[in-house]
């Protein structure tokens, strides 16, 4: 999809001009999308994105270009402005002779832009209508559909010319249940690595349901009360409490600033014995899967934590060469538009002995958080907040009534070492993450866990 | 400008002959270079120049768009057909509309200005570096600079269709960031601060290194506050967050469609007699300052909330054609990717008469807010409910006493403007065109120790 000898003659130049390191990432990436309003199809849009980057580095210092002018000319002209004042030269580039063209093993059986769109549009309007159907107090559903398929040319001044496709599938299912004088609201959005047949991977009817029930639950439930108290978080989209107070703060890119409370503490412990989490891009058409990342590194099962200690970072080769430590298959970025850096796949906490059950009987007072919603991380200081979708209140060991507008505050590094009961339903779910290198597709994930006591804002 | 005029002709022509009604072409180019340093040196520079265009166009009476970022014309045809084929798809009764504009009047404000033009490396270079030095001078409690970047960026937008519009708009700017952790007593506290320049002689590195500081060792020594109900101060930043999360309720297509809680309140009091809420395209410096919308209408001022009253909700073509009216100039796409939706300009609540130091004064005791957190998980836009992170003073007998972390707040956005006591003077915008005053409310919950 890109000339190699135009790689290399982009690659000499820079090498020439000075750069210690010259990588090209160059991307077409075709995307669609659908979306239906209270059951009809309102608007339906796609597109083609095109472009390049060009990435050197000099010592510490990052120069990034990109463009979608990808002409020879301007590409050449290009590479020579951002090379100047990289000064005396001081490598070869090793010579591109094939692209590695990756057999990606996240299969894909029916590639969205070859698939007609109007299965999909009876399968969003089956998940549409059950949701509906569950009550009369559903008054708005919006249910919709992307796909990408993004294939990336990533070569470099070291030798490494890789090619890779990478194909996505995401449904969103939104409900609004409505009294005379409130709105809530229900979300799921299933996703995967793989191609349209990911509509056979699911029920439909089950998550339009799912997210119906759960807005109607939330209509009917009063306010959360505030204060400090033991929290029992859910298994699956729960993970990303550790994805936010966690997993940023064992991004390369900021324990290389020692902008992290995770920096300089390896073989430390930074949390209760009871976990063990893992970021793992290799699992099988999972939604955070990437076969290799936006660096050309095969993505890998990388072990952050074990019982309690910090056993690894994830690392991109940039952030890596700063702390000495080498990369780990964990460099990403949105597209050619982003300088890639260390993000997450697919992020878990491991599954525990406890069942969900145990848990609940073991908690005298608290709060159930059974679906999270997002929340955000300051990784310089660990403190993070989560709003949580749908809430219960826990008393003399079961669960009781439902309770809505709760958050969830703390300091990270706190509320790894207070999880006192690790459940056995390991869960994982699907999100965007947004971060320095863009929007990309992730998972958080979880067994249902306690931690002892964290804030609980409510009213 | 002469190929894209000459591609945009074509791409029109094939779209009449493929059976179109009527097609619209939007083309955007930028041009953005940013430069970050940390540790004294330039870490990262970026340059970048991107152009794309979309075409949208009205087959069978539905509106089906492509977009691409190659100006190709042997693409020409793949688009169209996979244009015409997410027309076929639409199945809303709601027609898109293009611009028929022949009449259209465009009072064009000024958002280019040719001194950014000559901004070169080397003095964005100095900015950053001066953002670094002057931040870590500030105060030594500072450790770490972790952000000191300036960026500098020029667009061009032209939009065509085959009612025979063409307009088209220049703009750049300039956008410096610095952000700082500091330390005393094993507490760590990070903060930040940005500005948005509109000329090259208002770059002032010293002034942006100052308040991120500033902001940052204020909160050095917070601690929480008992859960309850407090008086509070929301800072006009902290606000203008907080009013960016729920301005889709003003959103005629929001309303329409049952996703927002002023639907039916039109000339309703919804908030208290000091709230007055305006959408200014032709503010000057403003940060979405702009002559015409993403489907070339005019813009013009918008008086959303007048005293206390709903006056009007913002439209594009679309759903002024579904309520009957005429638009408002707000039918905007966030880049040429995107399909048309709604989006206010420059939208601001108007300032009062009182500082700061007054409103604190009013509330004797309470909390000042500064800061918000989480504000895209912990804000509902439909339900209006919020509960977020929040951080900012303790004011005792009308005083700052001090700094307060690890908090929430919590409550319903239109509940909150019905509690307004009082209104500051200082208007400011938050980085995505969103600026409020500092206002002082009755009883918002807090739940903390």
């Amino acid at each position: 999809m890109f000339d190699i000898d135009l790689a290399n003659d982009i690659l000499t130049l820079a090498m020439d001009k000075g750069a210690d390191f010259a990588e090209i990432f160059a991307e077409h990436n075709t995307k669609n999308s659908i979306s239906l309003i209270n059951g009809r199809v309102e608007k339906a849009s796609g597109g083609i994105d095109h472009g390049m980057g060009l990435r050197l580095f000099k010592g510490e210092r990052v120069i990034y270009i990109y463009t979608n002018d990808t002409d020879r000319e301007n590409l050449l002209k290009m590479t020579r402005d951002a090379a100047a004042g990289c000064g005396e030269k001081c490598g070869e580039a090793v010579r591109i002779i094939n692209a590695d063209k990756c057999e990606t093993p996240h299969k894909v059986i029916i590639s969205p832009e070859k698939a007609d769109k109007k299965p999909t549009v009876q399968k969003l309007k089956l998940a549409d209508e059950a949701a509906r159907r569950y009550s009369p107090l559903v008054t708005q559903t919006s249910v919709g559909c992307t796909d990408s398929v993004q294939r990336v040319f990533i070569a470099n001044s070291e030798g490494l010319c890789k090619t890779d496709e990478r194909t996505r599938t995401r449904v969103s299912v939104y409900a609004v249940a409505s009294s005379d004088t409130e709105k809530q609201t229900g979300y799921f959005g299933p996703g995967a690595l793989c191609g349209t047949e990911f509509f056979d991977s699911f029920d439909p009817e089950a998550v339009g349901t799912e997210a119906a029930r759960s807005a109607v639950t939330m209509l009917k439930a009063d306010n959360c009360p505030g204060g400090v108290m033991p929290v029992i978080i859910g298994n699956g989209f729960g993970g990303v409490i550790f994805h936010e107070a966690c997993g940023h703060g064992l991004e390369a890119a900021a324990v290389s600033k020692n902008a992290s409370v995770f920096a300089n503490k390896m073989q430390c412990r930074i949390a209760s014995p009871l976990i063990t989490a893992i970021d793992d891009g290799t699992i099988t058409n999972q939604w955070g899967s990437i076969y290799i990342d936006d660096e050309g590194e095969y993505g890998r099962k990388n072990v952050l934590i074990e019982n309690g200690i910090l056993k690894g970072y994830m690392v991109d080769r940039y952030n890596g060469a700063r702390m000495g430590i080498g990369a780990t298959g964990s460099s990403r970025r949105q597209s050619y538009r982003f300088v890639p850096t260390s993000r997450m796949t697919n992020t878990y906490i491991a599954a525990g002995e406890s069942t969900p059950e145990e848990i609940i009987s073991a908690t005298e007072h608290g709060l159930y958080a059974k679906y999270m919603g997002g929340g955000s991380v300051n990784p310089a200081t660990g403190e993070f907040n989560f709003a949580v979708n749908e809430a219960y209140i826990v008393r003399g060991g079961k669960i009781c009534e439902p309770v809505r507008g709760a958050t969830l505050i703390g300091k990270g590094a706190e509320v790894l070492m207070d999880i006192d009961m690790v459940g056995s339903d390991l869960k994982l779910a699907e999100g965007m993450c947004g971060a320095s290198s863009g929007s990309i597709p992730v998972c958080v994930g979880q067994p249902t866990l306690r931690v002892k006591t964290i804030t609980v804002g409510g009213r | 400008m002469k190929s894209i005029e000459k591609f945009k002709a074509k791409l029109l022509d094939a779209a009449v002959k493929k059976g179109f009604e009527n097609a619209e072409f939007y083309y955007q180019s930028s041009r953005t270079r940013k430069i970050n340093v940390f540790g004294g040196k330039t870490e990262k520079y970026q340059d970048s120049s991107v152009g794309g265009y979309s075409f949208r166009g009205l087959y069978g009476g539905h509106m089906g768009y492509f977009y691409s970022e190659s100006i190709d014309e042997n693409e020409i045809d793949t688009v169209l057909e996979n244009a015409k084929n997410n027309a076929l798809l639409i199945e809303s009764e709601d027609t898109e509309l293009i611009y028929d504009g022949r009449d259209a009047v465009y009072t064009m404000p000024k958002t280019y200005d040719p001194s950014l033009e000559t901004l070169s490396v080397q003095e964005m270079t100095d900015y950053a570096l001066g953002l670094e030095r002057a931040a870590y001078a500030a105060d030594e409690r500072v450790k770490n600079v972790l952000a000191s970047t300036i960026s500098a960026g020029e667009s061009y937008i032209s939009i065509g269709n085959t009612y025979g519009l063409d307009v088209s708009e220049r703009s750049n700017y300039a956008f410096g960031f610095a952000d700082c952790v500091a330390e005393e007593n094993g507490m760590a506290k990070e903060n930040g601060e940005f500005a948005f320049y509109t000329s090259k002689d208002m770059l002032d590195p010293e002034a942006v290194a100052a308040a991120a500081v500033k902001k940052t060792v204020a909160m050095l020594g917070a601690d929480s506050v008992d859960t309850g109900v407090y008086d509070v101060i929301i800072r006009s930043t902290a606000l203008a967050d907080l009013l960016d999360c729920f301005i889709g309720c003003f959103y005629g297509e929001n309303v329409q469609k049952g996703f927002s809680l002023l639907g039916g309140r039109l000339g309703e009091k919804i908030a208290a007699d000091s709230i007055t809420l305006v959408d200014d395209p032709f503010m000057k410096d403003g940060l979405s300052t702009t002559g015409f919308d993403s489907e070339g209408v005019p813009t013009r001022v918008n008086t959303l909330i007048e005293n206390g009253v709903l006056k009007m909700f913002l439209h594009n073509l679309k759903s002024a054609a579904a309520a009957g009216e005429q638009p408002t100039g707000n039918g905007f796409k966030q880049s040429f990717k995107g399909t048309v939706g709604i989006s206010a300009t420059n939208l601001y609540i108007k300032g009062g008469d009182k500082t700061e130091e007054e409103l604190c004064g009013i509330m004797q005791n309470g909390l000042i807010i500064t800061e918000l957190s989480g504000l895209h998980a912990g804000a509902n836009s439909v339900s209006g409910d919020f509960s977020l992170l929040a951080s900012g003073f303790l004011v005792r007998d009308g005083r700052i006493v001090s700094p307060v972390e690890q908090i929430t707040a919590a409550d319903n956005f239109f509940a909150l403007l019905g509690k307004t006591a009082a209104v500051g003077n200082n208007v400011r915008f938050n980085s995505g065109a969103v600026g409020a005053p500092s206002v002082l409310f009755k009883g918002v919950s807090i739940a903390g120790k």
